[in-house]
């Protein structure tokens, strides 16, 4: 150990004496060093830390499934859920919940927050108790039972300024007077990201079988069962259920999982772990670098480990030696590295905040982040300082002490040198060719013609009670007052509000084409369907292709009427006119009355943005022919849209104190926002193959300048045997050719292998772009030429008198 | 100045001067200080003449060869090889001057290591840009010639030392230069092998072959028709070896070194 430590110290001081190897030694580690941990530290906060409750990986989430009908998951019926309580044996509890937005007021303006509706047993499957108050008492979700309500940190910090004599008092909650009996613990955010917790007071009696909202199930497992015990009990349990009810459960199974994989699911799981093994290829293409360098400088160093070998030193204390040169480059590597990986993961942390990713993904420099960083910088280190260590330590001491191995200019590591760069340049290749898909990809979103204005549109949603709002008159009322008021605001061109925004998503229905007959109920086509007021298509200036808009005269009481976009126009009435003709909602058993089809709009995106899956086909009815209890409002502003947001909040406020507004962005940010993970990965991926390819060409440089410099008494040789310079060029750029094809082919299969695991991440380009394979490799070997070619200009340079040292 | 005519090995008599140099002068400037590695150099080489070149070291044989060769350029002075003056020419120009009319012979034989011993030797000709066929035939020639011809796909390192100086010397003359300039060829070898090769350069120029060769082996240097003395960058004397009693006085003087030796 001794020994090695006075390696090191003997490493340290002459890697001080070439700072500019040196230099550029830590650089390429730190590079790669930083990267790996930046992708990591997304790994293990998103993955592998899990949930932070004890035993946390017990924990899991079940759902139903019906593989007949290739049904992968289904949320769980009140009935199955209580079914499933009753009879299983392998869980300690199951708990179960769904979440949606909870409207407090009663205290101050009103709030909606994120919310879970939970059943009482749901925090002692966690293992969790509040800070202040209790937790939900069994009886709590019982139907009829006194509604009580558990905040979260945050929420009692800013709302209640942490007024522990919060715990008692009541407050309204989406509109019924509420009892606050408890805080959740600071960073307690389950079961995703939620505010406010109340019971689930659901009563089964009261719901018909199979139908319902559905529910999240969740549940600890008991000590010494296994996952696949508990599926096995949980699947006898759904087959007894299906004999029992086969009309609501027959073919129905259950899928049991860790509950954190429900919210990170199969695809993101892959896509960051192939994201990690592309980032550890910038690290490898780091090490190869480094390794290049040692080789370069073990082969000037040939003299002095001989005279090591010479005096006693044995092969392993000169290997020790070498490995020392790796491992002081990789440590120095490392700092520089958490430094670049702090910073990276504050400015991912930024990106993804609008995303909110659920309360237990906890992206930084943890602890088991910076044992990973150990790791990898010991591994680093030794994979850079391995491969100079066996080369240099085997050189046989007598010749290399005789000076030169009679008079061939064979340059022993040059075989090895220009296998690392063949290497580096196929692992730049499949980084590259995933970083220009990503280029392309980013590139398609920010260049989608959406058709409609997407800048100056402010947007809010809105909710109301049935508790306040009973009927669907109320309701209108309701929305046709804060609609008024809202046009009305200064700075708003039009107003409109609907049931969902262009480009961000929208409900689907299905329906029936007069005229046609459908055998079976899923025969029966689907589309995207929004409800909306008239001025709904001059707010976002869209013109109506054929027909008309909406107007006012389209009232409850009026023609049932509906327009359609073109997608829908072409697809069910082709080479027809759709105008005139009659549609209805639902399917075989529907009661809807029939839609006259008054208008065809341009298709806009109703399906979001993100859907790559091409379903544009699209229905509007009016808002006043719908019945709706949330709605988003769309307001056009001559400027600003988010200087409209007080303004607004203020107008709907007028109307009813308690309505908040949430979700309050310009149209832009939401459609943006839906289409985060595309850009951020994108991003990132970006960034690792534009450092891949710095390392992969500052390595052929180098390896280039070091074979030239090498060869420097072979260039003599064949200069007095006649070579030109154009004749050394062409050596010189021919073995770099060589080895550019060897590695552009090699990385091309590299990043057909990639680019399968990016597919997600890709928006509107194919895994097998070939235009970005060619443009990529193409742009590789022009890179690597140009690093050739500046060694090969500096070779023919070479005056061979010089290099045949002569004198 | 010095000058000689004579006979060449067959006896035959020499012809036109091949090398003409006229107060050629080197001189090396390094950090403000000039070394005058050569200077006053009359310098005459009949076609088909063996001469040797002896002096001390850092005398600048070397660079007088290296001049010879057009690996450099005279700082002064006129040079003319086969009637041409060749002091002012373009490296480009030397270039191809050095591939078709000098074969060069290296004292560290300066093969190169990652080609066989047939690429090695095809290398001239193929900066010459011939076809392969008779870059072949060519190539097979000058192996056979020095005796290596079934090590052609052997690479330098499974050589040794003397074979290499052997393919050295095929590669030399390969391309039928006017002249083989050999700097020390026998400076890496064994006697035996020292032997073997000088034996080959005799044969060599037995075979009409114009050769200068640097060497400070008194033994070998009295292989050469006339030996020219180096000191201090100065030609001091020029001695004919060329008549019976000094080839007699050569040979007998280059059996008892090897004797001595032994």
């Amino acid at each position: 150990m001794g020994g090695f430590l006075t390696e090191i110290r003997y490493a340290a001081r002459a890697l001080r004496k070439s700072p500019g190897l040196s230099g550029i030694a830590v650089l390429a580690l730190a590079l790669g060093i930083g990267l790996t941990t930046i992708m990591f530290s997304i790994v293990h906060g998103a993955i592998l830390k899990g949930l932070p409750f004890e035993d946390a990986h017990r924990l899991m989430h079940l759902e139903r499934n019906n593989l007949a009908e290739d049904i992968e998951s289904m949320e769980v019926t009140i009935h199955d859920y209580l079914e499933w309580r009753e009879q299983q044996q392998s869980f300690e509890s199951l708990a179960a919940f769904y979440d949606g937005t909870i409207n407090l007021s009663g205290t101050e303006r009103a709030e909606r927050y994120e919310g879970a509706f939970m059943t009482a047993n749901a925090f002692v499957s966690l293992g969790v108790q509040p800070v202040l108050g209790r937790g939900f008492r069994e009886d709590e979700d019982e139907p009829g039972a006194p509604p009580v309500l558990i905040l979260g940190y945050h929420v009692w910090q800013d709302r209640f300024s942490a007024d522990e004599d919060v715990v008692g008092s009541t407050v309204q909650v989406n509109g019924e007077q509420t009892t606050i009996i408890g805080v959740m613990p600071e960073g307690f955010r389950f079961p995703f990201l939620q505010d406010i917790w109340v019971p689930l007071r659901m009563d089964p009696l009261e719901i018909e079988r199979g139908t319902g909202t559905t529910l999240e199930v969740y549940g600890r497992l008991r000590d010494g069962v296994s996952r696949d015990q508990a599926t096995a009990e949980m699947q006898s349990i759904a087959q007894r259920l299906a004999t029992a009810y086969p009309e609501t459960n027959e073919g129905v199974g259950v899928n049991v999982k860790p509950y954190a994989e429900e919210y990170v699911g199969e695809e993101p799981r892959g896509l960051l772990f192939t994201m990690l093994g592309a980032v550890s290829l910038v690290l490898l293409i780091a090490c190869a670098n480094v390794a290049n360098l040692l080789l370069a400088r073990a082969s000037t160093r040939s003299r002095e480990l001989a005279i090591r070998s010479a005096i006693g030193a044995s092969r392993l204390r000169v290997v020790l030696q070498l490995l020392g040169d790796g491992l002081v480059l990789s440590t120095a590597g490392a700092v520089l590295g958490i430094g670049i990986a702090w910073f990276g993961i504050r400015a991912f942390n930024d990106a993804i905040a609008s995303a909110e990713p659920p309360f237990w993904i906890d992206i930084g420099l943890q602890p088991t982040v910076l044992l990973f960083v150990l790791g990898i910088t010991v591994l680093a280190g030794v994979l850079s300082g391995i491969l100079p260590a066996i080369q240099a330590s085997g050189a046989r001491v007598n010749e290399v002490l005789k000076d030169e191995s009679w008079g061939s200019s064979g340059f022993r590591v040059g075989k090895l040198s220009r296998g690392l760069v063949v290497a580096e340049i196929a692992l730049s290749v499949g980084l590259l060719v995933g970083a220009g898909l990503m280029i392309k990809s980013v590139a398609n979103l920010n260049n989608i013609e959406y058709g409609f204005d997407t800048e100056e549109i402010f947007t809010a949603r809105m909710g109301l009670f049935e508790s306040e709002y009973p009927d669907r008159e109320s309701r209108q009322i309701f929305f046709n007052e804060a609609l008024r008021r809202l046009d009305g605001l200064a700075g708003v061109e039009t107003a409109t509000l609907a049931t969902s925004l262009p480009g961000v998503w929208s409900g689907g229905t299905w329906f029936a084409v007069e005229g046609q007959s459908y055998d079976r109920d899923q025969d029966y086509p689907g589309a995207n369907w929004v409800a909306i007021t008239p001025d709904y298509f001059s707010t976002f200036s869209v013109d109506v292709v054929r027909g008309r808009a909406f107007t006012t005269a389209d009232g409850a009481d009026g023609m049932q009427v509906a327009i359609v976009n073109e997608s829908f126009a072409d697809r069910y009435f082709e080479g027809e006119d759709a105008l005139g003709r009659r549609i209805r909602q639902g399917r075989s058993d529907s009661v809807e009355p029939w839609l006259t089809i008054v208008g065809i709009v341009p298709d806009m995106y109703l399906e979001g943005v993100e859907d790559q899956e091409d379903d544009p086909e699209g229905m509007y009815v009016p808002l006043a022919q719908a019945d709706v209890s949330f709605l988003y409002m769309a307001l056009r502003a001559g400027g600003s849209p988010m200087t409209l947001a007080n303004p607004a909040r203020d107008a709907v406020a007028s109307v009813d104190r308690d309505v908040p507004l949430y979700w309050v962005q310009s149209l832009q940010s939401a459609i943006d926002e839906t289409t985060w993970y595309f850009r951020v990965f994108g991003t990132l991926f970006m960034i690792f193959g534009i450092v891949a390819l710095f390392l992969a060409s500052v390595g052929l440089y180098g390896v280039m300048s070091a074979a030239v410099s090498n060869r420097t008494m072979e260039m003599g040789i064949r200069m007095a045997l006649g070579a030109k310079a154009r004749d050394v060029r062409r050596l010189v750029l021919r073995q770099g050719m060589i080895q550019i094809a060897i590695g552009v082919i090699l990385g091309v299969a590299l990043a057909g292998l990639l680019a399968r695991g990016l597919e997600i991440l890709l928006y509107r380009v194919e895994a097998w772009d070939p235009m970005t394979f060619i443009s990529i490799s193409l742009v590789l070997t022009a890179v690597g030429l140009l690093a050739s070619y500046i060694p090969a200009l500096r070779a023919t340079r070479v005056e061979p008198i010089a290099a045949l040292r002569y004198e | 100045m010095s000058e000689a005519n004579g006979v060449n090995g067959n006896g035959t008599a020499y012809g036109m001067p091949l090398i003409q140099m006229e107060d050629v002068r080197k001189v090396f400037l390094t950090e403000e200080v000039e070394t005058h590695a050569l200077q006053n150099i009359y310098l005459t080489i009949q076609e088909g003449e063996f001469v040797s070149v002896a002096g001390p070291s850092g005398c600048g044989k070397s660079t007088l060869l290296s001049l010879l060769g057009l690996l450099d350029s005279p700082t002064g002075g006129a040079y003319q090889l086969d009637g041409t003056p060749v002091e002012t020419l373009s490296a480009s120009q030397r270039a191809t001057i050095r591939n078709r009319h000098i074969g060069f012979i290296f004292q560290a034989f300066n093969l190169i290591g990652d080609l066989t011993v047939y690429e090695n030797v095809e290398l001239p000709l193929t900066y010459r840009g011939l076809p392969a066929a008779e870059r072949k035939e060519k190539v097979q020639r000058a192996l056979e010639r020095v005796g290596m011809s079934h090590r052609t796909g052997h690479y330098p390192s499974q050589l040794s030392g003397g074979q290499q100086q052997r393919v050295a010397v095929a590669r030399a003359v390969v391309g039928d230069p006017l002249i083989l300039l050999a700097d020390e060829p026998t400076g890496n070898l064994d006697s035996s092998n020292g032997q073997a090769v000088m034996e080959l350069m005799g044969e060599l120029h037995a075979e009409g072959a114009t050769i200068c060769m640097v060497t400070h082996d008194p033994r070998y240097a009295h292989f050469a028709d006339r030996q020219i003395h180096i000191f201090d960058g100065q030609v001091v004397d020029s001695e004919d070896l060329s008549d019976e009693v000094a080839r007699d006085l050569r040979e007998s003087g280059y059996e008892a070194g090897v004797g001595r030796e032994e």
